[in-house]
């Protein structure tokens, strides 16, 4: 079986360590065809510090106090017709997924850099010669995304030139890294390295895809 | 196929409102493919709310987290579209083609996402079917054309 190579950014790694009870079950799912190397992941490693901030701004301060802050009006108006003691080990242990995440992100973020080996991205001079020739269509994309799209991109033109075909690149709601036809300048990049790009976390048949 | 727009949380990347326009949908409802690819593609994206907006009648899906799955997710509310979009400040037409009508459903979901109160008409099964819930998740959003979806 040909093995895929998908290539994943700031928004997978986010979908998969943020609060467990808030992970998408896509990437998830991904995440588990990773794990049974049934395909291989690389990411650049400036997302595992994109990732670490988004998760770390994400975790909610006050998950609860609203509900006990209504708790304790219903209850002094006489209305609170429930059993708190129940009630609170359910808020409790809504706030324990906070602080448990918050525990152990930045860990399970470094543990996967371990699991990827060479699938994690570090931009050499490779990359930063390829960043300052790239001359994408006049899209004003942040540094941060050019850096990670540049990593990309050098990285699957390898793969390609060693005779690898199956090359994906899944992005959730970066639609600026998109190669569309108002994008010629991107597109070649894409069609020249091979790549796939994927809007969600779920690769298409490969019947579907004309690289 | 693709989502036709969504909304994603100012910050994160999680996917708080899924809409898709539709020319029409199947009776029952329950039973009509679109409605059931939409369920799924919430699930898959841990996504709670979804809508799906035909030029007579918006459909507001959710998920009521009693079960794991798709199965979670069901049409709670049915609303005239002409009476959710009429605070858009224009008359909504007799016809509408279904290009129009997104671009009519972006337009309200960008006044949903910055004011509510500007978007949603004083109407109780308007506010009950929104309100808090729905409110809350796509406060401050950013609607996204076309996230391709499976």
């Amino acid at each position: 079986m040909t093995v895929r190579h998908v290539f994943i950014e700031t928004n997978f790694l986010f979908s998969i360590f943020c609060m467990p009870s808030k992970r998408h079950r896509d990437a998830l799912a991904l995440k588990a065809r990773f794990d049974a190397r049934e395909i291989k992941l690389y990411v650049p490693y400036l997302c595992f510090q994109e990732a670490r901030n988004l998760i770390s701004k994400s975790l909610p301060g006050n998950r609860c106090s609203d509900l006990l802050e209504f708790h304790r009006f219903a209850s002094m108006s006489g209305n609170a017709d429930w059993n708190f003691e129940e009630v609170k080990k359910f808020l409790d242990a809504a706030t324990g997924e906070v602080n448990r995440t918050k525990a152990v992100y930045k860990r399970e973020l470094a543990d996967f850099t371990n699991v990827l080996g060479d699938g994690l991205l570090h931009a050499d001079k490779k990359v930063f010669d390829f960043l300052e020739a790239l001359d994408l269509d006049g899209d004003a994309l942040a540094y941060n995304d050019k850096l990670i799209l540049s990593s990309v991109l050098v990285k699957a033109k390898e793969l390609r030139e060693s005779g690898e075909h199956s090359l994906y690149f899944v992005c959730l709601d970066k639609r600026h890294l998109e190669p569309t036809p108002d994008r010629p300048k991107m597109t070649r990049y894409y069609n020249e390295a091979g790549l796939n790009f994927v809007s969600r976390f779920v690769l298409p048949d490969t019947s579907t895809i004309s690289p | 196929m693709r989502t036709d727009l969504t909304v994603f949380a100012k910050d994160f990347p999680e996917v708080r409102l899924v809409v898709e326009v539709k020319p029409t949908i199947a009776v029952p409802a329950e039973e009509d493919t679109a409605v059931k690819q939409l369920a799924r593609y919430m699930w898959g994206t841990n996504c709670h709310y979804g809508l799906i907006v035909t030029p007579s009648k918006t459909y507001v899906l959710r998920d009521d987290f009693t079960v794991p799955g798709p199965e979670a997710i069901h049409i709670t509310d049915v609303l005239p579209t002409r009476i959710l979009f009429s605070r858009l400040g224009w008359a909504y037409p007799e016809t509408i083609s279904e290009q129009h009508l997104e671009t009519l459903t972006r337009e309200w979901l960008e006044s949903l996402t910055s004011s509510y109160d500007a978007a949603l008409p004083d109407n109780p099964d308007v506010m009950k079917a929104f309100f808090p819930d729905i409110v809350g998740a796509v406060a401050e959003g950013r609607v996204v054309s076309e996230a391709a979806i499976g």
